[in-house]
């Protein structure tokens, strides 16, 4: 029989003391879904899902050692606890302490709302086939709609240590999205767009399905164009994608391990006057929006890049201590996982934004990039850029959809010719703050 | 979970109106040890438990899962399940059915992990971390971790099938970092095959960390890449990526279901130059993506994809079989209880052909040799790819040269099979994790060194 969330931790937490842990911290975490898709008509597959698991880090000695069940039975929690602690015998010490408990700031952040429950099969069902018909009548280009579909989820998390920490996260969300296929005589290009949400009322399938469409047909007859270095804007659809592929450059973990190109560079220029990079928590509904860390420690809004110049880095327990600072509450970590630290939200300031005609405006020659395609030939710790793109030539006063080519550059390199950023982000409750960015220039080849 | 139990919950789906009800019933453990630097920077265990509860109306698949075994929380997901089903949809016969019973044979799942100070674990994971720092002073930090999965599962469906099976899975990886006058160049191995951890005792591990240290250094002297189109001659094993990526996918039959692949419509056509045969084996002993019997309980298969430039089949799990109208394969897989499974591929490759490394580099003249390439993405639908190249060289007038960093192959998977027109007869095979709308597998590609002529390459001079 599955013991109660708040009852298995206690018998976790309990179990690995008298295992012979001095501390020890579990998180167990539930979550239930439900998805549909629709093909041509029809709903073709339905999923339900209800999961629940539990990971425990126990530290005997200071070293850690961890494990997880999703089997929260009495018998298979306690091996779950057996294993962390043998597997820490042969772990380094971290040398930290767990946190004594605090109250979390009375603080809504909008990421539970009940009415998610509500959008139920039948009505996301009747939403994508309006999507789907709407896709259809749009555009006598459109020969296929091969991705559709709605998803609804809720998730609860309890984090809680041997010295009395407990804290509770829910959050629940919908997302619906669509991906058609253009053609013309020559090409096949496929538009997407969608985005997740904390009410279903936010969801509007025409309005989702004719910028698909849109986005489809504008790169039919797309072509490469003639190598050579030119600016660049990546849209706001790919700029957070963009930026994410590096941001493991600012997790202290990767700085001590001398893993990132940001070493020994803080209270140096990186980046141009007027670019704020944050980790954000306590944004309203956004998908990273936390009061108390992976490791029970409070968050806060914190920016890493102020104004250009680097002020530091993402931490944990574990690497705080190394840098002999205070905990900062950058802690992240999955329940199958160990404790890692990330961003909670990226923000990039969008004071000084502009409107994107302006900023492409502003050369007489601008490649426009929407579509990103894989970041395997960029290189996270070296910052070097190989990647293929979609988009857009802007070059006095006419527009070339452009596809077949590659971009390359480094991004550290980059950071400081960003001249210019957008007024806009893209929709949804996804996380990333970051507006479209206008970099000058990089190295194109076709 | 009893048979009893299985046989009244799919039963019970049936009387809500399912034409097939099938339960799969998984729990896997999990363990792992990582080295970084010479320290053990993580050493997890862990349990994964749950079923899954598939119900077909028609061509409409419904699917749940739980992590709580009683009665009472499968029963309710029934109900949800049948409850949640829109009315409308098409009649579709699913064919012969898949019955028999069949016990796992634990036998066959090798030696578990234990102590990793007892069970060797350790003592491979230092000796591999000290031959991969001992390649150059250049190296500046190396990981090595070594993984182990055993599953035990046991499929029930509404045809009477009840099968067990026992499969183990164990993987070493040894990652490089050098550093060179702020230069960082990476480089990885990472075997792996289906078995316990007597794998573990034929591997050389310490040939492997050295492979991976050589190729980060090798690469620190590397100048960029050209770009523009060229001959391109990929390198045998990782190099069939490109293959599972832009070809593989697009000959799943879950792409052919929504016409999502440009191979629609196109069994018995031309489809890559002649020079070109291409198997997705789930047959071979103890390979990474090899399966006895498939995540519906159909027995795997030998599939011949693509015969001397001919498209002969699609990779198919039931659903995709019946509505395609190819024949089974024993495709269906799914990364564990929290999927429903659809066609995926095992072990994917192109066959060996006949030329030597010097007819291929002779042949190529001008061009780009990637000896190894990295990962990638592909669009299924459109068939466009982007993979990195980790190692490669120039090559001027059939003579190897510099070493080139930063390049990227780009194009469109169905265009360049026709310009395949060289294949070696190096093949060689290399593990790897598939991903897809059913989850992560493990899978193998493959093939013999090839010549793409000409190929879309990205640089950065």
């Amino acid at each position: 029989m599955n013991l109660s969330p708040s009852d298995a931790l206690d018998l976790v937490l309990d179990s690995a003391r008298k295992g012979g842990a001095q501390d020890a911290d579990a998180l167990y975490e539930e979550s239930e879904s439900l998805s549909l898709d629709v093909f041509e008509g029809s709903m073709k597959n339905l999923e339900r899902s209800d999961s629940v698991g539990l990971g425990v880090r126990v530290l005997v000695d200071g070293r850690p050692g961890y494990s997880f069940t999703e089997r929260l039975t009495a018998e298979s929690l306690r091996r779950c606890v057996q294993d962390a602690v043998a597997l820490a015998a042969f772990t380094d010490p971290l040398g930290i302490e767990l946190p004594e408990p605090f109250a979390p700031a009375p603080i809504d952040l909008g990421i539970f709302d009940e009415s998610a429950l509500a959008w139920g099969p039948a009505r996301m069902l009747e939403q994508c086939l309006e999507a789907e018909a709407k896709a259809k009548s749009e555009d006598a280009r459109i020969v296929n709609i091969p991705h559709l579909g709605a998803s609804r989820s809720v998730g609860r998390s309890l984090l809680g240590n041997s010295r009395g920490f407990r804290g509770e996260r829910k959050s629940a969300s919908v997302s619906f999205g669509i991906g058609v296929v253009a053609r013309d005589a020559s090409t096949d290009k496929m538009g997407w767009d969608g985005a997740s949400w904390r009410n279903p009322r936010a969801i509007h399938p025409d309005q989702t399905a004719r910028t698909a469409v849109e986005r489809a047909v504008g790169l039919l007859g797309a072509r490469p164009i003639a190598p050579g270095r030119l600016p660049v804007l990546f849209d706001e659809r790919v700029s957070g994608q963009f930026l994410g592929i590096f941001l493991g450059a600012f997790l202290a973990d990767s700085v001590q391990k001398g893993q990132s190109r940001l070493v020994g560079r803080v209270g140096e220029r990186i980046a141009p006057v007027g670019f704020h990079l944050a980790t954000s928590p306590l944004l309203p509904t956004m998908s990273g929006s936390r009061v108390f860390d992976a490791e029970g420690i409070p968050t806060a809004r914190r920016d890493l890049v102020e104004d250009g110049i680097l002020r530091g880095f993402l931490h944990n327990l574990e690497t705080s201590r190394r840098e002999g600072i205070a905990p900062t509450g950058d802690a992240h970590r999955g329940y199958t996982g160990r404790v890692s630290a990330g961003f909670s939200n990226v923000e990039l300031d969008l004071s000084r934004g502009r409107r994107k005609a302006d900023l492409i405006g502003q050369f007489p020659k601008v490649l426009h990039v929407v579509k990103l395609e894989g970041s395997t030939g960029c290189n996270p710790v070296s910052g070097d850029i190989s990647i293929g793109v979609q988009g857009f030539l802007h070059e006095s006063g006419s527009v070339i959809p452009v596809d077949r080519v590659s971009l390359s550059g480094n991004f550290f390199d980059l950071l400081p010719d960003i001249v210019g950023w957008g007024d806009e982000i893209r929709p949804g409750v996804h996380g990333q703050i970051v507006p479209s960015l206008l970099v000058d220039s990089l190295q194109l080849a076709s | 979970m009893d048979p009893t139990q299985a046989r009244r919950l799919l039963d019970h789906a049936c009387s809500r109106g399912a034409g097939f009800a099938e339960l799969f019933v998984e729990e896997s453990r999990f363990s792992s040890i990582q080295l970084r630097d010479r320290r053990v920077e993580s050493a997890s265990a862990g349990t994964e438990f749950g079923i899954g509860l598939r119900m077909v109306f028609g061509s409409q698949v419904l699917y749940g899962h739980t992590s709580r075994e009683d009665t009472g929380a499968l029963e309710r997901l029934v109900e949800e399940l049948a409850q949640a089903r829109p009315r409308h949809g098409q009649d579709l016969d699913l064919g012969d059915p898949v019955t028999g019973r069949s016990a796992a044979d634990s036998s066959k799942a090798g030696r578990d992990p234990s102590d990793p100070q007892k069970d060797g674990r350790l003592a491979i994971l230092r000796q591999a971390d000290e031959a991969a720092r001992a390649v150059s002073p250049r190296v500046v930090q190396a990981t090595v971790g070594i993984m182990h999965r055993r599953t035990r599962l046991t499929i029930f469906n509404s045809e009477g099938l009840e099968r067990e099976g026992d499969r183990t899975w164990t993987r070493f990886n040894v990652g490089v970092v050098a550093e060179h006058q702020g230069v960082r160049q990476t480089g990885s191995e990472a075997p792996g095959e289906g078995r316990g951890l007597e794998f573990l005792d034929g591997l050389d591990a310490i040939g492997n960390a050295k492979a991976a240290a050589d190729r980060a250094v090798r690469m620190l002297d590397a100048s960029p890449a050209p770009a523009g189109e060229m001959p391109v001659l990929i390198g045998n094993g990782f190099g069939g990526v490109i293959f599972h990526e832009a070809c593989g996918h697009p000959l799943e039959t879950e792409a052919l279901r929504r016409k999502a692949t440009p191979f629609a419509g196109r069994i018995g056509e031309l489809v890559a130059h002649p020079c070109l045969t291409a198997i997705d084996d789930g047959t071979i002993p103890y390979a990474w993506g090899s399966l006895e019997f498939d995540d519906e309980g159909t027995p795997t298969t030998r599939t011949t994809l693509i015969e001397n430039g001919i498209l002969r089949t699609f990779l198919s799990d039931r659903i995709g079989a019946a509505e395609c109208g190819v024949p089974r394969s024993g495709s269906a897989r799914r990364e564990s209880y929290r999927y429903a499974p659809v066609s995926r591929m095992r072990n994917t490759f192109i066959a060996a052909g006949e030329s030597s490394h010097d007819e291929l580099l002779a042949s190529m003249g001008d061009g780009l040799w990637a000896v190894r390439m990295g990962g990638g993405s592909v669009n299924p639908a459109t068939g466009e790819f982007n993979f990195a190249v980790e190692e490669g060289y120039m090559v001027k007038g059939g003579v190897v040269r510099q070493a080139v960093r930063g390049a990227t192959l780009t194009g469109k998977g169905h265009e360049i099979m026709p310009r395949i027109r060289m294949v070696g007869r190096d093949l060689a095979m290399a593990p790897g994790t598939c991903g897809a709308s059913s989850g992560l597998v493990p899978v193998c590609v493959g093939q013999p060194s090839i010549l793409v002529d000409p190929i879309l390459v990205g640089g950065r001079s």
